[in-house]
């Protein structure tokens, strides 16, 4: 709707090779590569200080690269200032110019592309249509809502037509309501415009409710990149198994008894884990999440290839759809099982229960590597 | 009760305000209306007397001319200087900072006769001027010497209000203009300089309306053929004795005064309201 005719693609794939950002001693981004396609939306995802915002600011140009490369369609940009990177970037403070009205704020980088009156108002009028805010344009930004401002600054950032879109937590300062509806609003505007879309984000859910691929930011590293799917429910390292959605972990060391394997913890556990090629002996960990698990009477038969774990049931959490049961097994470890309302045993704080699970429905990671 | 008693707090300033203030103007004001010298013209006489007076009107002229001037140099030299102190590590800033303040911490006194020193012929600045291969000039006792001593004098009254103003600018909205494609001159002077007007407009009000009423800088650097508004009402008052023409004179330069703070402040309400929020949002 916004590109121009003589653009091959509207989006442009973003390749970081092998990023290397320093503040002193301390490598704030630490040799990060990324493939984001043409068109994606790739999420970056982390705690605060894991490195997400840096990359972020090397791609737009606002943090100078120390080491490695960054090119947009094959294209280095890391030597090109950032005012000619042709790259959107949305702020969490918005970063509206408060002199200015809603109109003029959009008019601004078409106007230093020099775009002709008429066309000028063309865009205007269509990116403000695309925010749903056709009749804000005389507004000053003191006279807007957060929400509203962060949609004008959207529509700027979008209104020259940039190839990707940067966005830096932008829904960070915004309530819960508003951010869920805003979220929609960006994922419609991304499939409307097929313009490659980077996120910023610390909040998980928003993370897989947004991106196509999350990369998943620690310690100035990317630990793991993949879909929602494929982070969730094969995360690679235990950071990812434990940022992304709730786990229980037990970690041991893994002993391979022909084709099956199993994974033994300091506290005498042993649990029968998904098959693996991991050397014997070596340092891993075994991660399911409370849906896999589920609540037996004690003493009920288990079916093979599942775990079975006698304990005490401490809590029950009714969370309206679902229900959250926390059990303690006899070393002092607990153990989170989350069922589905109505499909659950009749069971009530103090009683003793059998946790238990597939064995494949869990997650061998190993930490060779780390 | 006890939000009224907080009013009492401001009753030690408003009584200083009242015997030091307002009562001497009101002094000075009822002088212009009723200290006559000739009993023609009614309570307007003395009003009358000035704006009939042709050099009257000349020093008038004059005196708004040069301090538009020397506001005009306070901030051509000040914004710089105020902007460097921004972008300063905490040092520098403390440092640039130091030297303004204590410039203005000197006697007037000091620093105008050190003025007096720097502009003689055969002073330091005509040696510099020499040096670069300029003629000489004539400085001591011309408007000129009188407009560089005047600016010495007020830049700190520029630059601190720029420099609280430019510190309230977001710099991140810098960053912001940047990515839109704006090269940093074109984003310094299409959004910093409209965010730091705040600053502009107080200092130069400031400097504007101290100058109006200078009276040390022009008695000390120029002569009495060059003089100021307010040198000819001291010559009214000790030479003349003549209180009605300078309370005149005097409450001229208040209505005026008033009058240009009204005009600047209504002119100026609706863009120093966007501005003055700072940030274009709330921070998170």
């Amino acid at each position: 709707m916004m590109t121009s005719s003589t653009d091959p693609a509207p989006g442009a794939a973003l390749d970081l090779r092998g990023l290397v950002k320093r503040y002193g001693a301390d490598a704030a981004v630490d040799d990060v590569s990324l493939n984001v396609p043409a068109g994606a939306f790739v999420t970056l995802l982390g705690p605060s200080g894991s490195g997400k915002t840096t990359t972020l600011n090397m791609i737009a140009g606002f943090v100078e690269v120390d080491v490695g490369e960054i090119q947009m369609d094959g294209r280095p940009i890391v030597d090109l200032p950032s005012h000619k990177r042709e790259i959107g970037v949305v702020f969490q403070h918005y970063a509206l110019f408060p002199h200015m009205t809603v109109r003029d704020n959009l008019a601004f980088p078409l106007k230093r592309r020099k775009v002709s009156r008429p066309e000028q108002e063309r865009r205007i009028r269509s990116a403000l249509e695309m925010v749903r805010l056709e009749e804000h344009g005389d507004r000053y930004p003191n006279q807007l809502s957060g929400g509203q401002q962060q949609r004008v600054a959207l529509a700027r950032a979008l209104v020259f037509s940039p190839r990707v879109l940067l966005m830096d937590e932008p829904l960070g300062a915004l309530d819960k309501k508003l951010r869920e509806w805003l979220q929609l609003e960006l994922k419609r505007i991304h499939s409307e415009l097929g313009i490659t879309f980077v996120y910023v984000t610390h909040d998980q859910e928003e993370a897989l409710v947004l991106s196509d691929r999350i990369a998943v930011f620690n310690r100035g590293k990317i630990e793991q990149v993949g879909t929602a799917e494929a982070l969730y429910e094969r995360p690679e390292t235990l950071f990812v198994a434990e940022f992304l959605g709730e786990s229980n972990v037990f970690e041991g060391r893994v002993w391979r008894d022909g084709s099956t394997s199993e994974l033994r913890t300091d506290d005498g556990l042993a649990l029968a884990t998904p098959a693996t090629d991991a050397r014997d002996g070596s340092a891993a960990a075994v991660v399911v999440r409370p849906e896999r698990v589920f609540a037996r009477r004690p003493g009920a038969p288990g079916a093979g290839g599942e775990n079975v774990l006698a304990g005490t049931l401490m809590q029950v959490i009714y969370l309206g759809s679902s229900r959250r049961l926390d059990v303690a097994l006899p070393g002092g470890r607990r153990v989170q099982l989350r069922e589905t309302a109505g499909t659950g045993l009749d069971v009530a704080p103090g009683d003793e229960i059998a946790v238990c699970w597939r064995a494949e429905e869990a997650t061998l990671v190993c930490e060779a590597a780390a | 009760m006890r939000a009224q008693g907080r009013g009492l707090l401001v009753l030690p300033a408003l009584a200083l305000l009242a015997l030091a203030f307002f009562y001497p103007v009101e002094q000075i004001v009822a002088r212009a209306f009723t200290d006559h010298t000739s009993s023609q013209g009614g309570a307007l006489a003395n009003l009358k007397w000035y704006f009939g007076d042709a050099a009257q009107m000349h020093i008038l002229g004059r005196t708004f001319r040069t301090a538009l001037v020397v506001t005009a140099i306070c901030l051509a030299v000040g914004y710089p200087y105020a902007y460097l102190m921004t972008i300063a590590t905490r040092r520098w800033q403390m440092l640039l900072f130091g030297i303004v303040v204590i410039s203005a911490w000197q006697s007037i006194l000091v620093r105008n006769y050190a003025w007096r020193i720097l502009l003689r012929d055969d002073g330091l600045v005509n040696d510099a001027l020499a040096a670069l291969g300029f003629s000489r000039a004539h400085l001591l006792g011309t408007a000129t010497g009188v407009t560089i001593g005047m600016s010495q004098v007020m830049a700190p009254f520029m630059i601190l209000p720029l420099f609280a103003a430019m510190r309230n600018v977001d710099r991140r909205l810098l960053l912001a203009a940047r990515s839109l494609g704006a090269a940093p001159p074109s984003a310094f002077v299409r959004v910093f300089v409209p965010l730091s007007l705040p600053g502009i407009v107080s200092g130069g009000l400031l400097v504007f309306v101290l100058s109006l009423g200078f009276y040390i800088t022009p008695a000390l650097l120029g002569s009495p053929t060059d003089s100021l508004l307010s040198q000819s009402i001291v010559l009214q008052i000790n030479r003349l004795l003549d209180w009605g023409h300078a309370g005149a004179m005097a409450f001229m330069l208040l209505v005026l005064t008033l009058l240009l703070l009204g005009a600047v402040a209504l002119a100026m309400r609706r863009p120093l309201a966007r501005v003055s929020g700072g940030a274009g949002g709330r921070r998170a």
